[in-house]
């Protein structure tokens, strides 16, 4: 119960606030617990495309931390060929309930914008990440293109 | 505090912070949260501050209780203020209980019969489906609106449109079915008591009001018992026909006919059914049978085949008319009607007995005098017979196409494209022997029953008329229908009524002038008029003297137009003691070249025993003549005269106007037949021969030769035994003057008296 009122509040203050770093938010009207939306990153080489994730809550949210899917592929160093992400602020152990999903989703961006080669989910990434960027930034872009969603139009 | 404190939200689980939350910071760093999620993070979770990670302290870094004053008093103004809120949301929906408001899409009818008493049977086509998509049907099986009728249930029929609601009131109104009269009017909704307490309803489907109903829609329980509601659907029932005559003043005359011949119909249910086609067939089929197919009936499927397409013809034609023609069709049929009475009252001295033999008579006769009978039924049976057939004509349509049964649509437009195809017919020639498809339709019995209650129905603008009318009417009209039942059933058994097709003709002619008279419509005419025409019980010889006379009344070029007037002229005639002078009228102008109508006319008003016959023969030949109509008229003539009838009309339509209270006074037991005759001719009729016109013009297109023949021998034969039970359910239908009136008394003792008489 805490779970749905706070998502339903969560949710509808995402949907107003303009600056949403998550487009086309979709969420089942039977289960406010899945969502899934476009993350549009701003800085190359991800911003050819749009990734489609999935933010899953368990039941027990806010006491326990959602869990971020990637449901597109991505070329990034902190995200694994699952589309799992490890995201520091929604760890178990740094979870706090008073986080709330819109700060969640910040952090996701910035992530993905600026990836963080010493925490990699995917070592051989974070290594051409570090060592040479040219050649990264390169298959980032084709990846993208070849892998990412249309971008929306706002 | 109390103000901004009552909405803060625990961050956690977002619900409100109970009065001694207020003051519980569980943590040094400040955030607070309420009790209840902090004892959950103390004993499920990692007992962590949710904001800083602190590990928890045993007791709240920050917690004043609140004194018992201040809690007194936060408590107080918090009753204050949800009492406030409530009495608000009280004081704005508290009176809203004592509220009915009268939905415009739900029909509520009383009346119904266990047999019908089930949702999915009200549903379908035959029923309440046939008026429009319905969204819902909620049966109330207590009987306590059946009053003296016994046990029935009553229903809710929510309609996606409420004009298909009106149409569907319009229609099921006064319909007799299963020994009950139905009553149908617009159903009232109550305000969900949710709503009321400003409380969210559980309920998905609740089909009561949440919202604020339109305030001129709305009334009370007191309003009620004034009926304050009733006024008002009777006024949005006038809109609905007032928008329909706007929209379409053909259709609307036809929606009237129609309903007026559902009304009759029912009466007429299975048994009349055969005559009144028969009759019809010999009316029409003069003319139209004249060449290819006598006596032969097409088969009855093709006839429901090229309905529908008729339809469509039959509204272009419409288009094409002057809005005067318009106007003036449905004065027309109003007049045809009056004139019908009038025949009636004089006639009426002559006994039921000599009527049905003249009748009878009339078949062998000459084919002139078969024209001229279907045009005005002399006798009351013949009335009878044509209501009967209207009304079996009714039926049959209904039976036969349940796809277009919606009555309205289907007769409105039936009408209109049966009269312009035979306006625009000018080449006897082609008539064909008449179509069984009336006689098609007339056979199904199974569905009379509710056929005829919806035949009832044209009542529509006034329910509650029927109440007001009284026993009086009823057990008049009961005894003289016993009496001509028995006369006329062991007389009609054995004679083919064409009467009724005439009738029918009639009222199509009125609107042919409107539609005038199109080159293309000719070809439609010829098929048409003819294979309707036919009665089962006409013989070829029969067919080919009407074809005779159809010929020369197309040789004289007589315009369809001026068929029309000349019926309303001659229904004028009959109305009045000038009838003989209308009758020169008629033909002479109108008919321009056809002196022989005129001269049959005149010859048979001067023979007293054939005087009912007459009649019936000069309603028949405006008919005829109006099929055969062929170059369009001067609109002036049509125009003035169609204006002279709308006066006539006019009167006729208004309830309480003299000549319905003369016929009633004049004919006492024939009454009702006299109505339904009126109504019939009025606009039942002609919409119901318009849909048969249209089939048997297909059908005559596609397969004349072959498929004419045989339909009409299984009708001829159904009809016959059929007609008995049609004739006297005629008699039920009001005259459409007199719809409202009358209807009630006369359907009951009708319906009573034709049961008794049948059985």
């Amino acid at each position: 119960m805490a779970a749905t009122r706070r998502l339903q509040k969560e949710l509808s203050d995402i949907r107003k606030s303009e600056n949403n770093i998550l487009k086309n938010i979709q969420v089942d009207e039977s289960n406010i617990l899945l969502w899934q939306g476009l993350l549009v990153p701003e800085n190359p080489p991800y911003n050819k495309g749009a990734f489609k994730i999935q933010i899953d809550f368990p039941a027990e949210y806010p006491f326990k931390p959602p869990k971020i899917t990637f449901k597109t592929k991505i070329y990034h160093p902190n995200i694994d060929e699952k589309g799992q992400v490890c995201l520091p602020i929604i760890s178990a152990e740094n979870w706090k309930p008073a986080t709330k999903t819109d700060q969640v989703l910040q952090s996701l961006a910035s992530l993905i914008n600026d990836p963080e080669p010493e925490h990699p989910l995917r070592a051989d990434l974070a290594e051409e990440f570090t060592k040479d960027k040219k050649k990264f930034m390169k298959n980032a872009e084709e990846f993208t293109k070849r892998n990412s969603e249309k971008r929306p139009i706002d | 505090m109390s103000g901004s404190e009552e909405q803060i939200e625990c961050p956690l689980c977002m619900e409100p912070l109970e009065i001694d939350d207020i003051n519980f910071f569980p943590c040094t760093c400040g955030y607070q949260i309420c009790r209840f999620c902090w004892h959950r993070i103390r004993t499920d979770e990692n007992g962590l501050c949710p904001a800083c990670r602190k590990q928890y302290p045993e007791d709240p870094a920050e917690f004043k209780p609140l004194t018992e004053e201040e809690l007194q008093r936060i408590k107080k103004e918090r009753r204050q203020k949800d009492m406030q809120r409530k009495q608000k949301a009280a004081e704005n929906r508290k009176h809203l209980a004592n509220v009915r408001v009268v939905q415009k899409n739900l029909v509520f009818v009383v009346g119904l019969s266990q047999r019908l008493a089930d949702p999915e049977v009200l549903k379908k086509q035959e029923y309440f489906g046939k008026f429009g998509k319905i969204h819902k049907v909620v049966i109330n099986q207590s009987t306590s609106y059946a009053g003296s009728q016994g046990p029935s249930a009553s229903a809710y029929v929510t309609y996606n449109r409420s004009e298909d609601a009106l149409k569907a009131i319009v229609a099921v109104n006064n319909v007799h079915i299963d020994g009950r009269t139905l009553k149908a009017s617009l159903g009232t909704t109550k305000y969900c008591s949710h709503f009321l307490r400003g409380s969210q309803c559980p309920k998905s489907d609740c089909m009561y009001l949440h919202e604020l109903g339109e305030e001129a829609a709305s009334f009370t329980k007191e309003e009620m018992q004034l009926g304050k509601h009733q006024e008002y659907e009777q006024k949005l029932l006038e809109q609905y026909m007032n928008s329909q005559n706007l929209a379409h003043n053909h259709l609307a005359t036809n929606n009237r006919i129609s309903a007026r011949k559902k009304s009759s119909s029912p009466t007429t249910v299975p048994p009349s059914a055969p005559q009144p086609v028969q009759s019809n067939n010999s009316s029409h089929s003069p003319p139209a049978q004249s060449s290819s197919q006598p006596q032969q009936s097409l088969p009855n499927t093709s006839n429901r085949d090229a309905w529908p397409s008729l339809q469509g013809a039959g509204n272009n034609t419409d288009n094409g008319l002057s809005p005067q023609n318009r106007t003036d069709k449905p004065d027309f049929t109003s007049e045809n009607c009056q004139t019908q009475v009038n025949q009636r009252n004089r006639t009426t001295t002559d006994s039921e007995q000599q009527s049905s033999r003249q009748s009878d008579g009339v078949f062998g006769q000459s084919p002139q005098k078969s024209t001229d009978i279907t045009a005005v039924p002399t006798s009351q049976s013949q009335l009878q017979t044509v209501h009967s057939i209207m009304g079996a004509k009714t039926k049959s349509l209904l039976l036969d196409n349940p796809n277009s049964l919606s009555l309205f649509s289907s007769n409105g437009f039936h009408t209109r494209s049966p009269k312009s195809p035979v306006l625009t017919t000018d080449v006897p020639e082609t008539e064909q022997p008449p179509t069984t498809e009336i006689l098609d339709t007339i056979p199904v019995s199974s569905t009379t029953d509710w056929q005829e209650a919806f035949g009832f129905g044209p009542m529509s603008k006034e329910p509650n008329n029927d109440d007001d009318l009284g026993f009086d009417p009823l057990e008049e009209s009961s005894r003289g229908l016993a009496d001509l039942i028995e006369k006329e059933n062991g007389c009609r058994q054995g004679m083919p009524s064409f009467r009724p097709c005439s009738t029918h003709h009639q009222v199509f002619h009125p609107k042919y002038p409107f539609h005038g008279p199109p080159p293309h419509s000719r070809t439609l005419h010829t098929q048409h008029p003819q294979p309707q025409n036919l009665p089962p019980g006409f013989s070829l010889s029969h067919i080919q003297q009407q074809q005779q006379h159809v010929n020369s009344m197309h040789q004289h070029n007589i315009p369809g137009m001026v068929r029309q007037e000349l019926l309303a002229s001659r229904m004028m005639g009959f109305m009045n003691p000038n009838i003989q002078n209308s009758y020169p009228d008629m033909f002479t102008s109108d008919m321009s070249g056809s002196g022989k109508d005129p001269m049959q006319q005149n010859s048979r008003n001067d023979v007293v025993n054939l005087k009912d016959w007459q009649e019936g023969l000069r309603a028949l030949l405006p008919n005829i003549n109006i099929s055969f109509g062929a170059p369009p008229y001067s609109s002036t003539e049509n125009t003035r005269r169609n204006t002279t009838h709308n006066g006539h009309n006019q009167k006729n339509w208004c309830p309480n106007s003299t000549k319905s209270s003369k016929a009633n006074d004049l004919v006492g037991a024939y009454d009702p037949a006299i109505l339904s005759s009126g109504y019939v001719t009025d606009g039942s009729v002609l919409s119901d021969d318009s849909p048969y016109w249209l089939k048997s013009i297909n059908q005559l297109t596609e397969t004349e030769n072959t498929s004419g023949p045989n339909h009409r021998l299984p009708f001829s034969a159904q009809q016959f035994p059929l007609r008995n039970a049609v004739w006297p359910p005629q008699t039920h239908n009001p005259p459409p003057g007199f719809q409202t009136h009358i209807r009630p008394t006369l359907q009951s003792a009708e319906t009573r008296t034709i049961s008794e008489g049948l059985q």
